[in-house]
């Protein structure tokens, strides 16, 4: 039903006019930042990822106050005006894939809404892909698009776009030869990516949730939360009231990795060690939560394997458990 | 660079079962890093390496066994094994159970100094000779590319040690006084700009704190609720005050190994707050922490001479 | 409309000595600012450094902690441990960037009902001149 897609080359000098008429409401991923950073004016706003702008480290949910003979509440205000968000292709699927299933399925998340709603998203293309990448392990890769997004490849002096927009639309296509430069990069940048996990993995590995294997993974892991407050796609949160009489209720990034993620009111903890919170970091990415909604809860960034200060790397658990259910499958 | 004789000591102490297991370093998942390795079996002892790279601090690797039986030997440089004193002063574990492995400490490379100065880089162009690398067929110093944390260590021969492996070295020429001695030299208000944009990129994800060998309160102040000293919002407020308190919940523990500015994600130099603390109470008290087992901690004594003259 | 802010300072005394000295001023009518919000503890030694950071923090614009006078602690060394304190905390805070006079310390023993009241009128004469306190203050805060 939908129009043939739209596409076609945009020159330098015009996305230069579009995007300095927008700096004000661009946002650049730090990573898309170091690649692409020549096609954005200085001005435009650096993030770390989507996470960022769409699930803040902090927010207000509620503020509260006794009027003297009662309570009153009232909802924190969010304002969130039309944005564009361009990223790499492993960033921008965290929000399609993993974080939009959250938040805007059944209860819509109404901050998460009103932001996401309002923003753009824009996929650079991975030219380049780092030594730590492995998006095309997890169902992405470095050419991945999505029909809600643009999709930019830059190239010498033009930029391929790919994708709807009231903002471009391409009246003639691209030529042939143009579509096979594409499509040799695209080619080139997969060919230095590890290949798909096995389909059957999210399910097998659950069966070796008491595994031997957990203690020896997670012993150097130092329980810190730098990996899941980097990930583009962790997004659990914590929600605290401060404040007696008058007060605010805060939402704020919360993290497995935590003492008290998990601790219940018994103050009993079924997560007590290092070991329960690395293993339930691993198998709600990888199991869990592509059980349920069809899709890893990894985007192969690679970020928390570059940060990690003890180089605890999350391919290397994956390949050990990948190495182990292949062993004794029949 | 004494990786043999290291391997050979460890399995030498887990063939004779002088010791149960033996942590040190292994070579990581990535290129110009290492990561810390359990090795409980002599054949494993292979893994073990030793490099300019070894820069997690492994003394935190300790804390797990306080309750156990087994006895441990420990790879420690010059800090981890101020640590391990600071540790068995503080009756976290006992002497008896850890065997150290002393190393006196070559200094530790900055991968992302490496890669601005050199560009792109691999690890076998890379021969490593006393203070100096060979690389591209010339000769660096290794002082420029150090970590910061490391360019101004003052203790690099582990203080106490079982076996030494290795020769003891001075240390790298400016002391901490030298490096805090510039921002000292700042006004009131360049200091509070610095401290303003450090940590308003901290994200809280306490990597600093988990880093530390002598951070190790099962419940830690940022985490309480009742009472609530932060929330659990990374502002700028909440930041400083989570970072100076635990400078001051470090004061005459610091052993200034900077692991925690090493494992911040953000490359804050989260590293200074605490060290101001340790220099604070060295220029005042004359006491630095992690270098005898005699001696008393300095907030739990006191001299009638203390410097007063603040209080009205 | 500056010159109508007051500063709110709270007070951290002594219950042996500075609570007392504080309770002679007011038994002797002497005269001092009100600015100050006592909050009595048993010793100045049982001072943590992280209650003056949290007062800094819920908007207080200055602290002053008090305690007896070394060597009459009623607790014989209380005093002497929270002067090594303090001295570490008053250095952190100002190489930081946060003003000096914004956390002040004094001795006052029980009889010192005078000296209290001086205490106090200093203290908030130096907060005055600071305005009020923005660095460590909590951001999320609403006025109704």
């Amino acid at each position: 039903m939908r129009k043939a897609m739209n596409e076609g080359l945009i020159a330098k000098e015009k996305w230069w006019e579009w995007v300095e008429d927008k700096k004000d409401r661009v946002f650049l991923t730090e990573r898309a930042k170091s690649r692409y950073g020549k096609w954005f004016p200085r001005e435009v706003k650096v993030v770390k990822n989507g996470k960022e702008i769409l699930l803040p480290p902090g927010e207000e949910v509620y503020r509260y106050f006794w009027t003297g003979e009662k309570w009153k509440i009232e909802e924190g205000e969010i304002s969130a005006s039309s944005a564009f968000l361009f990223s790499l292709p492993c960033e921008a699927r965290a929000i399609i894939e993993v974080t939009d299933k959250i938040f805007l399925n059944n209860p819509i998340d109404k901050n998460y809404w009103l932001r996401r709603k309002s923003l753009s998203l824009g996929i650079m293309a991975c030219l380049q892909p780092e030594p730590t990448c492995f998006c095309s392990s997890v169902g992405g890769g470095p050419f991945w698009r999505d029909e809600g997004a643009l999709f930019l490849v830059p190239r010498e002096d033009d930029i391929y776009i790919q994708g709807e927009g009231e903002l471009f639309s391409f009246s003639e296509g691209v030529e042939e030869k143009i579509k096979e430069e594409i499509q040799a990069l695209q080619k080139k940048a997969e060919s230095v990516l590890p290949s798909l996990l096995p389909s059957y993995f999210p399910q097998e590995l659950y069966r070796y949730f008491e595994d031997e294997e957990w203690n020896e993974l997670s012993w150097h892991c130092i329980n810190c939360g730098a990996c899941t407050f980097l990930c583009p796609t962790c997004y659990c949160f914590d929600l605290n009231v401060e404040g007696k009489l008058k007060g605010f209720q805060l939402r704020s990034w919360d993290s497995c990795m935590f003492p008290k993620f998990t601790l219940h009111a018994s103050f009993h903890n079924p997560r007590p060690t290092g070991k329960e919170r690395v293993r339930q970091r691993v198998m709600h990415k990888f199991s869990y939560f592509p059980e349920r909604e069809g899709n890893f809860a990894c985007v192969g960034c690679g970020v928390c394997v570059e940060k990690c200060p003890v180089n605890w790397d999350i391919r290397e658990a994956i390949e050990r458990m990948v190495e182990k259910i292949d062993r004794f499958r029949t | 660079m004494f990786e043999k004789e290291i391997r050979r000591k460890s399995e030498e102490l887990l063939e004779t079962k002088t010791v149960d297991m033996v942590i040190g370093y292994t070579s990581g998942s990535l290129p110009f890093q290492a990561r810390p390795v359990l090795i409980s079996s002599p054949e494993d002892t292979e893994q073990l390496v030793w490099n300019h790279f070894s820069s997690p601090n492994l003394a935190r690797y300790l804390l797990p066994y306080r309750d156990s039986s087994k006895k441990i030997a420990l790879l420690a440089k010059g800090c981890d094994a101020r640590a391990v004193m600071v540790l068995i002063q503080e009756k976290q574990f006992p002497r008896e159970r850890v065997h150290i492995i002393g190393l006196p400490c070559p200094g530790m490379i900055s991968k992302t100094k490496l890669e601005k100065e050199l560009g792109e880089i691999k690890e076998e162009d890379f021969s490593f000779e006393k203070d100096t690398f060979l690389w591209q067929g010339k000769k660096w110093e290794i002082f420029p590319f150090l970590e910061d944390t490391c360019s101004r260590c003052r203790y690099p021969n582990p203080p106490l040690y079982d076996e030494l492996i290795g020769e003891k070295r001075e240390p790298w020429g400016s002391s901490s006084t030298d490096y805090l001695e510039k921002m000292n030299g700042q006004s009131k208000e360049e200091r509070w700009q610095f401290w303003e944009e450090e940590l308003s990129r901290c994200i809280r994800c306490y990597a600093c704190r988990n880093a530390c060998p002598l951070c190790y309160c099962k419940e830690c102040f940022a985490e309480s609720d009742l009472p609530r000293w932060v929330s659990g919002v990374p502002t700028l407020s909440d930041n400083l005050f989570f970072h100076l308190g635990r400078s001051m919940h470090l004061a005459g523990r610091c052993v200034e190994c900077g692991a925690c500015e090493r494992a911040c994600p953000e490359e804050i130099k989260i590293g200074l707050l605490p060290l101001k603390v340790e220099m604070i109470i060295k220029n005042n008290f004359s006491f630095e922490a992690g270098l005898s087992l005699e001696e008393d901690a300095p907030l739990l004594t006191y001299r009638e001479t203390d410097p007063g003259e603040f209080i009205k | 409309m500056k010159n109508n802010w007051e500063p709110k300072i709270v007070a951290f005394l002594c219950h042996w000595c500075s609570y007392a000295g504080a309770d002679l001023a007011g038994i002797s009518r002497i005269q001092y600012p009100p600015n100050i919000r006592v909050i009595r503890v048993p010793c100045s030694g049982a001072v943590n450094p992280l209650y003056i950071l949290k007062a800094l923090r819920e908007g207080a614009d200055g602290v002053l902690v008090s305690g007896c006078h070394p060597g009459d602690c009623h607790y014989l060394s209380g005093n002497y441990f929270a002067r090594r304190k303090f001295f570490i905390l008053h250095e952190l805070l100002q190489w930081v960037g946060i003003e000096k006079d914004r956390v002040q310390f004094s001795w006052v023993s029980a009889s010192e009902g005078q000296k209290f009241s001086q205490v106090v009128e200093e203290t908030v004469e130096k907060v005055k001149k600071l305005g009020p306190a923005k660095k460590l203050v909590k951001e999320f805060t609403f006025h109704v």
